[in-house]
């Protein structure tokens, strides 16, 4: 472990990898600033520039850009009431009310501060708790992995969008996309069309690209563009400092836990932390009544907990293979291109990497603390760049970064039907992160599926006498059900709501 | 009536249609192969299960869209879309990206991609002369330049050109 700390210490703090993490922090501010481009827009499109670097440069460019956007989103929030990313949603709620009344400056740093310390926290607890899950892990065999997949997966299309049947019907096609290419056990083509592109499977990255990328950019060019309103006037420009942060200090250390806490749970996000940690925040104030007309603990409450949220959606992706959000998804991607399977082995196999990937969070939130400080005073001109100027921009990016994957216009292809795919998933609100989640995990549902029932010479009861699967069934049937028989009971009940 | 089922499950009906045409193209597009008696499931097993469950849960769907419809007992529904999309410009978006592919062998990234920008810029709107020209310029020259020194990805140069 020692060793892997120090290889992990003298990877991180190479020049070119220090580099690497304040371009892709610069990355992930700009894009995360900017109304309606996400954080996962901004990491796939990086992700195909990753191919020709060593696997610990190309996941630390992909963690700068993780990190920074992830913040970034509560910068249009502050200035503009329009979140960057949904997870900066109830940082608009009191950034907004501050930035009308000229102090804009104090929120967005009160922002940068409450990120930092929430992102660090979240780092720490990768540091500490990966390396005992994975350990844990360690014992597990095809039966267990397919459970485990299997509860992801549908905890994932569960808790995706509004619709459970929309989710797993997301998750599905995730699955049947993965079925494409050579079978995993015995090796026939599957839905091919004698097509020797299609041989190998479907692209993950082409996907990432046109399911959030292309997906993204045709949603913006449908939306009327809209006249943004920006509040300048008796703007003070007062900077806050580390002390000042200081009053809300028990509640950036509860919400970074709450972000956590969550983070770790596959499909939640930074969404779902920031409202926990904002009403929690709200609940146990002081001051309740400043919520929502400009209160500082409010912003530091959303913006800790949903940058708590990025290293330890990682915790579960790097142990046990199961991305916690489609950020871990595309990393997971990351990972597989460079020929390393995520899971326990990995830290076996691959220790120092891993410790690289955590130290690697540490750094990034240190530079993004850097940056930011530097970068307030642009942040309004960020946000200002029209739409106009910077779709065609993220578009030559996503087809080049298509064409690189293959060096052939087959990527660019599929990526422009994803892409069309992606958004026709926007306009009827069927969720994309059980698709791209099931991508990921279809070979290794199908394979752990197949060797168990080889072990067992066919025998589904394989998953229910080993104790660890049948767990994980059983939560799996607890998750999938309990939302019904929770209504059934309400209807029956209505007293006792 | 049946116009509201339609209009309101047209997402669960292609579904539908999607995993029907996938479960019937299974037997055409996966060979079995004798030795695959090994574990009671072969390579058409998963694909067969997952588009079964496609059509049923779309089944599922479009059955309770139809239940919530009769419930309400109306059958002139609106969609309560509270953003309006402009289709047009998506479909004309796609088009032109679809056009840079076919063009791209022929013509080049250069030329292929200051039109493409151009064109997505018209598209969006709300874009001055110079900014379209200039932008296409910047995405097109120095891009293919930096990529083919830096990245070393060479991107077509254009059969006409030689």
């Amino acid at each position: 472990m020692v060793d892997n700390f120090f290889y992990a210490l003298s990877a991180v703090f190479q020049w070119q990898n220090i580099l690497l993490i304040f371009l892709g922090t610069a990355i992930g501010m700009v894009f995360g600033a900017l109304p309606g481009l996400t954080v996962t827009l901004a990491v796939t499109l990086v992700l195909p520039f990753t191919f020709d670097l060593s696997p610990e440069s190309g996941i630390i460019l992909l963690t700068g850009v993780y990190c920074a956007g992830t913040y970034a989103g509560s910068i249009s929030a502050i200035l503009i009431n329009t979140p960057g990313t949904p997870s900066s949603a109830a940082t608009a709620w009191d950034g907004y009310p501050l930035t009308q009344k000229g102090r804009s400056f104090e929120a967005l740093s009160i922002a940068l501060h409450a990120s930092v310390i929430g992102g660090l926290i979240s780092a720490v607890a990768l540091i500490f708790f990966a390396p005992m899950l994975a350990k844990t892990a360690l014992a597990f065999g095809p039966p267990e992995r397919f459970a485990l997949t299997f509860f992801g997966l549908t905890i994932i299309a569960r808790v995706s969008g509004n619709s459970m049947s929309k989710g797993f019907i997301s998750a599905l096609f995730g699955l049947l996309i993965a079925s494409v290419g050579v079978d995993p056990i015995m090796g026939v083509p599957r839905f091919s069309f004698n097509t020797f592109y299609l041989y190998g499977g479907i692209g993950m990255i082409e996907v990432f690209i046109g399911i959030f990328a292309v997906a993204e950019i045709f949603n913006q060019i449908g939306k009327r563009a809209e006249a943004r309103v920006l509040s300048k006037s008796g703007t003070q420009k007062k900077i806050m400092r580390w002390k000042d942060i200081v009053p809300h200090y028990w509640t950036v250390v509860k919400s970074s836990v709450i972000g956590i806490v969550i983070g770790v749970i596959p499909g939640t996000g930074g969404s779902i932390a920031s409202f926990i940690a904002y009403d929690e925040a709200k609940r146990s104030s002081k001051e309740p009544e400043k919520f929502g007309k400009g209160s500082f603990e409010g912003i530091a409450a959303s913006e800790s907990a949903n940058n708590g949220v990025t290293a330890a959606t990682l915790i579960p992706t790097l142990t046990l293979g199961i991305p916690g959000n489609t950020v871990a998804a595309i990393f997971l991607g990351a990972l597989l291109i460079h020929g390393l399977t995520p899971g326990p082995q990995l830290f076996v196999n691959q220790g120092g990497l891993m410790y690289t990937i955590m130290i690697s969070f540490i750094v990034a939130n240190i530079v993004m603390y850097v940056q930011g400080r530097f970068a307030l005073k642009w942040f309004d001109k960020i946000i200002d760049i029209p739409a106009g100027i910077m779709l065609p921009v993220i578009l030559i990016m996503c087809l080049v970064g298509a064409y690189t994957i293959s060096n052939s216009l087959n990527s660019v292809i599929v990526a422009l039907i994803f892409g069309a795919i992606g958004y026709a998933m926007i306009k009827f609100e069927y969720p994309t992160a059980p698709l791209v989640i099931a991508i990921i995990l279809g070979s290794m549902v199908e394979e752990s599926m197949r060797q168990s029932l080889i072990l067992s010479d066919g025998s589904g009861m394989i998953f229910l006498t080993r104790p660890i699967s049948l767990v994980f069934f059983m939560l799996t049937v607890f998750v999938t059900f309990s939302p019904f028989v929770i209504r059934q009971w309400r209807k029956r009940n209505p007293k006792a709501i | 009536m049946l116009g509201a089922v339609i209009k309101r499950s047209i997402s669960s009906i292609v579904t539908l249609m999607v995993g029907v045409v996938v479960f019937l193209s299974i037997p055409s597009q996966i060979v079995i192969i004798d030795s695959e008696g090994l574990s009671s499931v072969d390579a058409r097993t998963v694909p067969y299960l997952i588009t079964s469950l496609i059509i049923i849960i779309s089944l599922i769907m479009i059955i309770s869209e139809s239940v919530k419809i009769r419930k309400e007992q109306t059958d002139t529904l609106e969609d309560k879309s509270s953003e309006q999309t402009n289709y047009v410009r998506v479909f004309l978006a796609f088009l032109a990206i679809t056009l840079w592919i076919i063009a791209l062998p022929y013509i080049g990234f250069n030329i292929a991609t200051i039109l493409l920008v151009a064109s997505v810029m018209v598209i969006i709107g709300n874009c001055r002369w110079w900014q379209i020209a200039l932008l296409s310029l910047i995405l097109s020259v120095p891009i293919n330049y930096l990529l083919a020194n830096v990245l070393r990805v060479y991107l077509p140069s254009g059969s006409i050109f030689g």
